[in-house]
């Protein structure tokens, strides 16, 4: 039997008519791609669990009133992000507890890998992702829509509800920070040995 | 009249968002200046890593966890909307929250959490389900007439703190506190609720504990070639591994709160035999003779290197170490291998 794949309007369409099984197809389309860009704004897999679950419940729950005037991806992912940056603000000054294991220790293994070029990897991971964390929150979030989810500039403004300009502008001061932050840390590494 | 330049052109040009003219603009700049071509280079090299970062994946029931909250939470709103319409409809299992999880059983995990106990513990046998001193009362059964006797969580947690006292590491040792939960949770939340009951933080494996991240990657490494086939997520879900140093009485709230949840047997291990994990500075491990120990190395965890008790042992027949002179301050090492089923 030829299987069929319907758009997201199409199941959207059948969402509202109470089909749950159409919604799932929509869960399961976006929540890798989301859950991952979550993680790297929120810095904790947990709270980005719960974070990207909230979104569609949200969404779900909006899904009557959502006007398709943007592509439900943008709608879903301005609704998950901006719930990842007021989590993480409610809970600066926190235990980082998460932020360590759920992102250094729970990474898919591969097999195939060496493991002291896997060892070299994640440390270098761990280094990317902790200036990646340090980043101001608008700074980090346009960097990974950009570099993670490949987002042109007006993709993140529709995302961000922001002007192309500033969008072009917090990229760059984005990126030089990062890059002030992995020289910083590349000097760090080279004074421990 | 020219166009201005400034980086910022710098990573819309990297971008490809640039308009012809600012493009032919910076196109001239990169010809003539140097600087601009090397900040350019480091604005891609930084850029790719970000973008080399891992990705991962939402795991195979989360869609049906969300399916089900949606569901649940607009249930919600309309008996709040329309509270007599529903009078008399029975209320939905699931409630939008984290805990929406825990009745969730991830395909595979039992499978998963035998192959584990296997390859770790081959020598020593496991008994599944119910011993003297298992905790297994609680909700879940799916019998919806038995009514679960009441959790005691104050009494499952002193059995646990009971187990762990006898488990002290002496000098140059470390503990292993292996734990199985109940069908279905999350080995991650767990200890993340543990650690945050004792307040208890944890460091990046860059800072100080390479070794023993590694040794937590090699674990998680032999599961998923014990799981060959399996989806990556549900090595994922089926076992966490972390090590800790800190006080006494932060590893007993924590292994308190990891009791204290209803269906988590807890199995407490002492390591008799080698030395399981070593800091990454190595201080105060390093032999004192010998060439000294490389800053970042991966150990083999073996069957060998662990003396288990037998599960649900009761306490009497459980040899104590010899704990001589304990100092509460001085951190306690512990690597926790945490399992679901």
């Amino acid at each position: 039997m030829k299987s069929v794949i319907l758009d997201d309007n199409e199941l959207i369409d059948a969402t509202l008519r109470g089909d749950s099984v159409a919604f799932d197809g929509l869960v399961r389309r976006y929540q890798d791609r989301l859950l991952s860009a979550v993680i790297h704004v929120s810095g904790s897999r947990v709270e980005a669990e719960d974070v990207v679950q909230e979104a569609f419940v949200q969404a779900y729950l909006k899904l009557p009133s959502f006007a398709g005037g943007s592509s439900f991806y943008t709608w879903l992912y301005r609704i998950a992000l901006n719930g990842a940056i007021s989590r993480r603000r409610k809970r600066r000054g926190g235990a980082s507890v998460e932020q360590a294991r759920d992102l250094a220790g729970n990474e898919p293994p591969d097999t195939t890998e060496p493991p002291h070029d896997r060892l070299l990897r994640h440390e270098r991971a761990a280094q990317v992702r902790l200036a990646l964390s340090a980043l101001p929150d608008e700074f980090r979030v346009v960097l990974v829509l950009r570099e993670m989810e490949g987002c042109d500039y007006d993709t993140i403004a529709q995302i961000l509800d922001l002007p192309i300009g500033t969008v072009r502008s917090r990229l760059h001061r984005a990126r030089l920070q990062l890059k002030e932050q992995l020289i910083a840390a590349l000097e760090d590494r080279a004074d421990e040995r | 009249m020219p166009l201005e330049f400034s980086d910022e052109l710098l990573s819309a040009y990297l971008d490809g968002e640039l308009a012809p003219a600012e493009r032919t603009r910076v196109e001239s700049q990169l010809a003539a200046d140097p600087e601009a071509r090397q900040l350019l280079d480091e604005l891609r090299a930084f850029s790719g890593e970000v973008r080399d970062l891992p990705r991962y994946s939402a795991g195979s029931g989360f869609s049906q966890r969300v399916v089900q909250a949606a569901l649940s939470a607009k249930a919600k709103l309309n008996e709040e909307v329309t509270p007599a319409s529903h009078a008399g409809m029975p209320s939905l299992p699931y409630k939008v929250r984290r805990d929406v999880r825990l009745p969730v059983v991830l395909a595979g995990v039992a499978a998963v959490a035998a192959a584990v106990a296997i390859m770790v513990w081959a020598n020593y046998p496991l008994q599944p389900g119910a011993g003297p001193e298992t905790l297994t009362v609680g909700p879940g059964t799916s019998d919806p007439l038995v009514v679960p006797p009441p959790f005691d969580a104050a009494a499952a947690a002193e059995k646990a703190l009971a187990r762990l006292r006898l488990a002290i590491p002496q000098e140059g040792e470390a503990v292993v506190l292996r734990i199985r939960l109940g069908a279905g949770q999350s080995p991650a939340e767990a200890l993340d609720a543990a650690f945050a009951a004792a307040g208890l933080g944890t460091r990046l494996p860059t800072d100080e504990t390479t070794g023993a991240f590694s040794v937590a990657s090699a674990y998680q490494q032999k599961l998923a070639e014990k799981i060959a086939g399996q989806p990556a997520e549900a090595t994922l879900a089926a076992a966490d591994a972390v090590f800790v140093a800190c006080p006494l009485d932060m590893l007993e709230k924590a292994v308190a709160a990891l009791a204290s949840k209803p269906q988590s047997p807890l199995e407490i291990s002492p390591l008799m035999s080698g030395r399981v994990v070593m800091e990454a500075d190595g201080e105060g491990e390093d032999a004192p003779h010998g060439p000294p120990k490389p800053k970042h190395f991966a150990q083999r965890l073996s069957a060998d290197q662990f003396r288990l008790d037998r599960t649900g042992a009761p306490l009497a027949e459980i040899t104590p170490l010899p704990v001589a002179s304990l100092d509460p301050t001085k951190p306690i090492r512990v690597l926790i291998l945490v399992e679901a089923r």
